[in-house]
């Protein structure tokens, strides 16, 4: 999967998707986006993972499009400035921008779509295997949000990967803490 | 090392006591003997950082409390701070290099995490509380994280073998322990009857809770293992009618 990866590929199939309105492209673009970030820590790619998880939730959400004239100005801007990231990574911020602009004006949370992404992408590399802070770090979440939001996944019922039983980590736990006064 | 009730605290551990209301059972604990301890970045990230939120803030007052009161200690003694920043160094590089991927070392871990190692190391602490899995893994089973990331990843991931050995040998002595058997412990206890008078609760439900509180904030406890503290520490009395959990 991940040999295949580049930033540029990555933002026309996004366009593509866009065209479409195919919002499980868009998911598994950002999928294979933070796969690759897991080995390259390229900031870029961090962003276009976020972006394309927030576009699938966009995309997804009628209520994005009730006013119909603010949803055609939304993706005349987007398509545009995502056009302008293939050359210029650092027009990223752009979309990001353009995202939130949207979220702001029709949105129905409090937190916004741009936030869970970047948690939500957080704790993906997590799940993999980057430590809590390597994977905050690198996509500017708070270890706080991560671990809400791992708290909210199956994760630590699929990864049991430690030889060490739970009755001789409570005996440790036991021993260390027993009463000394 | 030395035997005694000395923890070093990773900030994962303090962020999901702190969130489920159970820095208590950290202050039953130092009242009862045993000393917390926390590096200087692990103080940044459960109190400097989150105060400056609006999402995290209450809960940094109450670690911050908890520090003020002496319940957890802060270690930022500048003789020891070299010590501690040169080997948390250390273990970040052979972390960082243990595994790669397309010949391209993958970077697990940061500097806050192997501060919290450094520190239980430099001040000869075998017990570290820590939520946050792949340091854990580290400690335990760094070929998990191998396994882990080839398999989520699909790629063909590389075990440096050196550095395994190296880092093995000298995280060898460290036990890890979670905030879940903190309070497993503290439940045993009757740390947690704070929460609800004697007989009004069952014990199961109680445990029950406190356990499933803290794997919401991100301990990483499985259900199984859950429910293996139930039937360790609150099991079905004969007779008695098991509740739905």
């Amino acid at each position: 999967m991940a040999g295949q990866f580049s930033n540029q590929s990555a933002i026309k199939d996004l366009l593509s998707a866009i065209s479409e309105n195919n919002t499980k492209w868009m998911k598994d673009l950002g999928n294979s986006a933070i796969k690759e970030a897991a080995i390259t820590r390229d900031k870029a790619t961090v962003s276009i993972a976020m972006i394309c998880y927030s576009l699938s939730k966009v995309f997804n959400k009628d209520y994005y499009r009730k006013d119909r004239m603010r949803w055609d100005e939304f993706v005349i801007d987007l398509r545009n400035d995502l056009r302008r990231t293939i050359d210029d990574p650092a027009a990223l911020e752009k979309v990001f921008s353009d995202i939130r602009r949207l979220d702001e004006s029709v949105g129905r949370f409090v937190s916004q779509i741009t936030d869970k992404a970047v948690s939500k992408k957080a704790s993906t590399l997590y799940a993999y295997g980057i430590s809590l802070g390597a994977a905050s770090q690198l996509t500017g979440a708070s270890e706080w949000a991560v671990l809400k939001e791992v708290g909210q996944t199956k994760m630590s019922d699929e990864q049991q990967s430690t030889p060490v039983a739970l009755s001789s980590r409570f005996k440790s736990a036991q021993r260390v803490l027993e009463e000394r006064r | 090392m030395k035997e005694g009730g000395l923890i070093v605290c990773d900030s994962s551990s303090i962020i999901a006591l702190s969130e489920v209301c159970f820095l208590g059972v950290i202050s039953k604990f130092a009242e009862a003997g045993a000393r917390f301890y926390i590096p200087v970045g692990v103080r940044k990230e459960v109190v400097d950082t989150p105060i400056t939120t609006k999402s995290f803030r209450l809960e940094a007052v109450r670690i911050s409390g908890a520090i003020a009161k002496g319940n957890i200690t802060v270690i930022d003694k500048p003789e020891m701070a070299a010590q501690v920043h040169e080997k948390s160094n250390l273990i970040m590089n052979l972390a960082n290099n243990l595994l790669s991927a397309r010949g391209k070392p993958i970077h697990l871990i940061d500097y806050g995490e192997t501060e919290a190692l450094a520190l239980a190391l430099v001040i000869g602490c075998p017990t570290i509380l820590v939520d946050e899995k792949t340091t854990r893994l580290l400690i335990e089973n760094p070929r998990g994280l191998h396994d882990s990331l080839e398999n989520r990843l699909g790629v063909q991931i590389e075990v440096n073998e050196r550095a395994l050995s190296e880092l093995s040998g000298m995280l060898s002595g460290l036990c890890a322990i979670r905030s879940c058997e903190l309070v497993s412990v503290g439940y045993t206890r009757g740390y947690l009857d704070a929460f609800a008078p004697k007989g009004t609760v069952s014990g199961r439900n109680l445990l029950f809770g406190a356990l499933f509180a803290v794997k919401e904030n991100g301990c990483s406890i499985s259900e199984a293992e859950i429910r293996e503290y139930l039937e360790m520490l609150a099991p079905v009395q004969s007779g008695q009618r098991p509740e739905n959990l």
